[in-house]
């Protein structure tokens, strides 16, 4: 098989073309997203946000009776509430923001398996949640997930300048009198929403790989942040792309395929930076 | 089009409007002003005046208060009591406050560069979106040369040095028009040049009526360098010209039993804080 029939071949299946978009669609969203995660170290938060959805999710399975479409709505509705719940709680409570997370996260993705529990085919379905089928968009989702992605990334252009010193330094952001409260919580809201469009891509469990792994991949790359943004969306896109032609070609789950290309592309990253690094210090020596 | 109208938008949904400047207000105006945390007292009965081009050091022990007034006067934290004006209005409805937060609460690693960050001060006067245009970019670089570090505009911010990295916080202060600059303990574990450069720095803001408030912990420089100085613990123990505020009387009186008299005089004395870290 020459290299154009390898590229050509999945793509006359319109589920892997659909899933080819869906899979960069979600890619750059996340990506964009994550990379304030990374920069303000909020890993954690992020991943607790993604496995809380689950019980939103799986009431909305059951309202709806298996239905795929409606998942999307109950999925941001309770990614948006608790982003809120996490906000406010971390807003001077007496308990430490990471124990706080933690509670919420085990205590929401408890009451998410509970829910699904009480189906029968509840392991195919729980891994369908917990794993995702990007393949498995339909083209309604699609339009969905497009019209969010570009929402999303309007409020990330839109706001640009104050996200940029909210993260950098909040008492600048105070003191240029921007309403710092308000764009925290619009900052949460944004990882919300971009967890609620890939969850059908990724599934929760593995979220946190999409917000977090191209995003640290570009930080090892540049040291500007809207180059940062530029990077992680591009290594977002390559991992969904070469983890589909995986998942195709040697047979494996299309989520993990896209999460262990990300995953790769971050350690060569990793070494590359590595390598630099110590040029850079042989080169200063000599 | 679209560019005016989601500026128009921002402006009135987000950005609270900016309070005019009263001339005939003095620059700052602090009466009575106390804070406390549920750990006790922080601040208590503040009342002090300074005019535009001012340049005052404010000394005083770990846990003085110096950092929770600079952040009062910035309106970062409200007073418990009290009035807090900037050129006659409260501090909240300025942009010309510019604070300096101590070098070790910054994330350097963060992936910016010098000119990225001096630019930041600028972005409430650009338009949308993140687009700096020619004058942005004309201020930014008249701010760095200011301070010495255009050759640095590109470099990333962890790759400074930490007086390079304070001397860029001042071309953020002056990229963002600040009239008032706040900088707290700058010169912490700076080197005598480095602190040097900095002081020379700061006194050519007095000829840009720029008004200088600088936490420090040595009395000797601010003796050296400062007209008015501000000796403070909890309360203001003194303000005014260093030979009037800094007497063994007053020093005792804030600094207690970290001070010790080597000689008879004030320039022999000694005070032994145990850390420099701030309060």
């Amino acid at each position: 098989m020459n290299i154009i029939d390898f590229i050509l071949t999945p793509l006359n299946y319109s589920f892997m073309t659909r899933g080819l978009t869906a899979a960069v669609l979600t890619g750059i969203v996340c990506a964009v997203v994550g990379v304030y995660v990374v920069v303000r170290g909020l890993a954690f938060l992020g991943d607790a946000l993604a496995h809380s959805i689950l019980p939103g999710v799986a009431v909305g399975y059951l309202v709806t009776g298996g239905a795929q479409e409606p998942l999307f709505w109950w999925g941001t509705g309770t990614a948006v509430l608790v982003s809120l719940a996490i906000g406010a709680i971390s807003q001077g409570a007496k308990i430490k923001q990471d124990t706080a997370i933690g509670i919420i996260f085990a205590g929401m993705f408890a009451l998410g398996i509970a829910i699904i529990s009480t189906v029968k085919s509840y392991t195919v379905d729980l891994t369908h949640f917990l794993f995702g089928d990007v393949l498995g968009v339909s083209s309604g989702q699609l339009i969905i997930i497009g019209i969010f992605s570009a929402l999303i990334l309007l409020l990330v252009l839109v706001y640009y300048k104050e996200f940029l010193v909210l993260t950098f330094d909040p008492t600048l952001a105070v003191t240029l009198r921007i309403p710092v409260k308000t764009f925290e919580y619009l900052q949460l809201v944004l990882i919300a929403l971009a967890i609620a469009v890939s969850f059908q891509a990724v599934g929760v469990a593995l979220m946190v790989a999409m917000l977090i792994t191209p995003a640290a991949a570009a930080f090892l790359l540049t040291k500007r942040l809207p180059v940062m943004m530029i990077l992680a969306a591009i290594i977002a896109s390559l991992s969904g792309v070469i983890g589909l032609y995986f998942s195709y070609y040697i047979n494996i789950a299309s989520g993990p395929a896209i999460v262990l290309t990300a995953t790769l592309i971050f350690l060569l990253a990793w070494g590359y930076s590595g390598v630099k690094k110590r040029l850079a210090v042989r080169g200063n020596r000599g | 089009m679209i560019s005016n109208w989601i500026d128009k938008l921002r402006r009135e949904s987000f950005t609270r409007r900016y309070a005019p400047h009263q001339l005939d207000a003095p620059l700052l105006a602090i009466e009575g002003v106390s804070l406390q945390y549920e750990t006790g007292s922080v601040l208590q009965e503040i009342s002090f005046t300074l005019d535009h081009g001012d340049s005052v050091a404010v000394v005083g022990p770990n846990g003085a208060g110096k950092t929770t007034l600079f952040k009062i006067i910035a309106g970062i934290l409200d007073p418990d009591q009290g009035i807090v004006q900037v050129s006659g209005h409260e501090p909240g409805g300025h942009t010309c406050i510019a604070y300096v937060p101590q070098r070790n609460l910054i994330d350097w690693s963060f992936p910016a560069t010098v000119a990225d960050v001096v630019m930041m001060g600028r972005i409430n006067k650009m338009g949308p979106f993140f687009w700096p245009q020619a004058n942005d970019w004309a201020v930014v670089r008249e701010a760095l040369d200011f301070v010495n570090l255009s050759p640095f505009a590109k470099r990333q911010i962890s790759e400074l040095s930490g007086g390079q990295q304070q001397r860029m916080f001042i071309a953020r202060a002056l990229a963002q028009e600040a009239e008032l600059m706040l900088l707290d303990e700058p010169l912490n574990g700076l080197d005598m040049p480095a602190q040097e450069k900095i002081l020379e720095i700061l006194d050519t803001l007095k000829g840009q009526n720029v008004t200088v408030m600088i936490s420090m912990h040595d009395l000797r420089l601010a003796e050296e360098k400062f007209d008015k100085v501000m000796l403070l613990n909890k309360r203001l123990l003194g303000f005014g010209p260093p030979k009037e505020v800094f007497t063994r009387e007053r020093l005792l009186q804030a600094y207690q039993e970290h001070l010790h008299f080597v000689g008879g005089e004030i320039d022999t004395l000694a005070v032994s804080d145990e850390c420099c870290h701030g309060d």
